[in-house]
């Protein structure tokens, strides 16, 4: 039978202060506080749930890598988001790949498809987001659901904070173009 | 509603919403690192037909007398329809323990009612060795698991290709020929599947995760080929066995308690698990019977443990679950009293049935032997194997009908690891 031997667990003690952690402890509690958000936004981002969890583990996963790297505990949110974002980009690009390949995959729950929502101008408001371009569609989930201020979403996108702005304005005049044809 | 902003939160709230809280906490056991997982996620057709035909080029199904299989050189395949039947299949796969010195144990086909060995699936110079088979519920189809690498003494850095093994109406092996799925890292070395092959669950032991001696639990749609990933919540658990049910939402697995580490530096995150302890469970339970309900879509795992109190630990205990999920059954060495048996040993296999809602266990049968046991779940019955004696085993093979408890011996098919049927 082969013998394992576990190394000590690493602690971690963030340079303002505070209790030492393991590593572990540290990733559990970020992701009791913010798994569910995190879930939710990239659910929002890729339409099902599924896909969106994928994105959550693997952002979690990224997140417990770079511990050593953040050098303060308000970092780990904006890690978390900026993971989730580009984790969400990432499904997306698969999913028009294995479209061609004709692979299936769960339907947006926002689409006619889907049973998980029922009400239409929910629906309808969701699918007039889903024909947006990639960025407005990340600016909108970003300000919209989890109230992310201009600066924070700048962070989140790698862009600028008057590139979110002026995304957000344009989005928002498309959106409701499209959604008064609509009704 | 007046803006499109208040539409835009509203709708974002209610889908956001479709989510229920719990489902964070659901996301427990820990994925594979990305980009392996994604490896084996999207390895598909061309690139993974092309690897494959490579192999499947020397793919020969090896009959009895050593005929070549009809299947040699086939290309990749879905795996088709699969139709069910509620009757106990008619044959068993086992691997034919040929002891020390053998090139490999073949994997070969058997009579579920007479234990008569049919044909071998590979002979010893065939380029496809399976090391790991589930049957599927129409009592003819398999899928088996093959696993090619730099040397065999490294298969954990190798890859896994699953085939579709058909037997005739016979018995005897009428096709083996690679799989359309995507290719699985490392070495899987235990199979199930769903009856309809809708959903394929393996473990895979691999070479580059934090620990030594960590498994790799998957969950594969064979309709998408999409795949799901988990790593064992410590390192050192050497997963034993898997079920999957029927409708595929529930994963039972069986780990040997004595290889846990408690205490570890993983590059993961931590399990959330959820323990079960029967009411009724007794000293000297041995294993750890281990339920992963897969939750909604098939995915999200919680772990209900069932583990022993007297700290007493044996590797037995294979482990099989019922179409919906609500019953376990597992092997379980216990002491013969009518012995003088030492303190290590037990003497007796007993098959348990473990209720998962009501967390109760009931004994089906005690069978004589402590050896290694097997189980095995088809049409209500279960096929058990007690492998006895350490220096020349030997294996006993039983037919176990959960419901009336009647057991029906399979006359002796000599030295084999009964593995599915």
């Amino acid at each position: 039978m082969t013998e394992h031997v576990a190394p000590a667990a690493r602690l971690f003690r963030w340079p303002q202060g505070g209790a030492c952690e393991s590593a572990d402890d540290i990733a559990e509690r970020l992701f009791r506080d913010h798994g569910l958000a995190m879930l939710r936004v990239a659910l929002l981002l890729v339409g099902d749930r599924a896909s969106a969890e994928d994105v959550v583990q693997d952002a979690f996963i990224g997140l417990h890598r770079a511990l050593p790297r953040l050098q303060e505990p308000a970092k780990a949110a904006g890690y978390l988001r900026v993971a989730v974002v580009n984790g969400s980009r990432s499904v997306l690009r698969t999913r028009r790949r294995a479209a061609l390949r004709r692979v299936q995959h769960e339907p947006p729950v926002w689409s006619a498809e889907s049973a998980v929502m029922a009400d239409e101008d929910r629906r309808a408001v969701l699918a007039a987001v889903a024909r947006l371009p990639r960025r407005p569609r990340e600016v909108l989930a970003l300000r919209y659901y989890l109230d992310l201020t201009d600066q924070q979403i700048a962070e989140a996108l790698g862009v600028s904070r008057s590139t979110v702005s002026s995304t957000a304005t344009r989005a928002l005049a498309a959106l409701a173009r499209e959604l008064r044809e609509d009704m | 509603m007046n803006t499109i902003e208040d539409r835009l939160r509203d709708a974002y709230r209610a889908a956001a919403q479709t989510i229920p809280p719990e489902a964070a906490a659901d996301l427990g056991h820990r994925p594979v690192p990305p980009a392996r997982r994604r490896a084996a996620r999207f390895l598909v057709p061309a690139a993974a037909a092309t690897a494959v035909l490579a192999v499947i080029a020397l793919v020969t199904v090896v009959a009895r007398g050593g005929q070549p299989g009809p299947s040699a050189g086939a290309p990749a395949v879905g795996l088709g329809p699969i139709t069910p039947s509620a009757s106990p299949a008619r044959y068993f796969l086992a691997f034919q323990n040929q002891g020390q010195g053998s090139v490999a144990d073949p994997l070969s086909v058997f009579s579920a009612s007479s234990g008569r060995l049919i044909a071998a699936v590979s002979g010893p110079q065939s380029a496809v060795q399976p090391q790991a088979a589930a049957a599927l519920g129409d009592g003819s189809t398999f899928i088996v698991a093959n696993t090619t690498g730099p040397s065999s003494k490294a298969a954990c850095a190798g890859t896994s290709r699953l085939y579709r093994l058909r037997l005739a109406a016979d018995g005897q092996p009428a096709s083996l020929v690679p799989l359309a799925l995507p290719a699985i890292a490392g070495n899987v070395d235990i199979l199930s599947a769903t009856p309809d092959g809708g959903m394929i669950a393996y473990d895979s032991q691999v070479c580059d995760l934090p620990m030594a001696g960590m498994s790799v639990l998957g969950v594969m749609n064979t309709a998408t080929g999409r795949v799901r990933q988990w790593t064992w919540p410590k390192p050192g658990v050497d997963v034993s066995w898997l079920s999957l049910s029927d409708n595929g939402r529930t994963l039972t697995y069986l780990w040997q308690r004595d290889k846990v580490i408690t205490s570890y530096e993983g590059q993961t995150l931590p399990a959330w698990t959820v323990s079960q302890q029967p009411a009724d469970a007794t000293a000297g339970s041995a294993g750890t019977v281990a339920a992963t309900l897969l939750a909604g879509s098939g995915k999200v795992p919680v772990a209900a443990r069932y583990r022993a109190r007297d700290g007493r630990t044996m590797g037995y205990g294979p482990a099989a679950v019922t179409a919906d999920g609500t019953t376990i059954y597992y092997c379980q060495a216990v002491p013969d009293r009518a012995t003088t048996a030492s303190p290590a040993g037990y003497g007796l296999m007993a098959v348990r049935e473990y209720d998962v809602a009501a967390r109760t266990t009931t004994t089906l049968h005690t069978f004589s032997g402590q050896g290694s046991c097997y189980l095995s779940l088809s049409g209500g019955q279960l096929l058990v194997g007690v492998v006895n004696g350490a220096n020349t085993p030997r294996s006993s093979l039983f037919r176990l009908e959960v419901k009336s408890r009647a057991v029906t011996p399979v006359p002796d098919p000599g030295n084999v690891n009964p593995l599915t049927w």
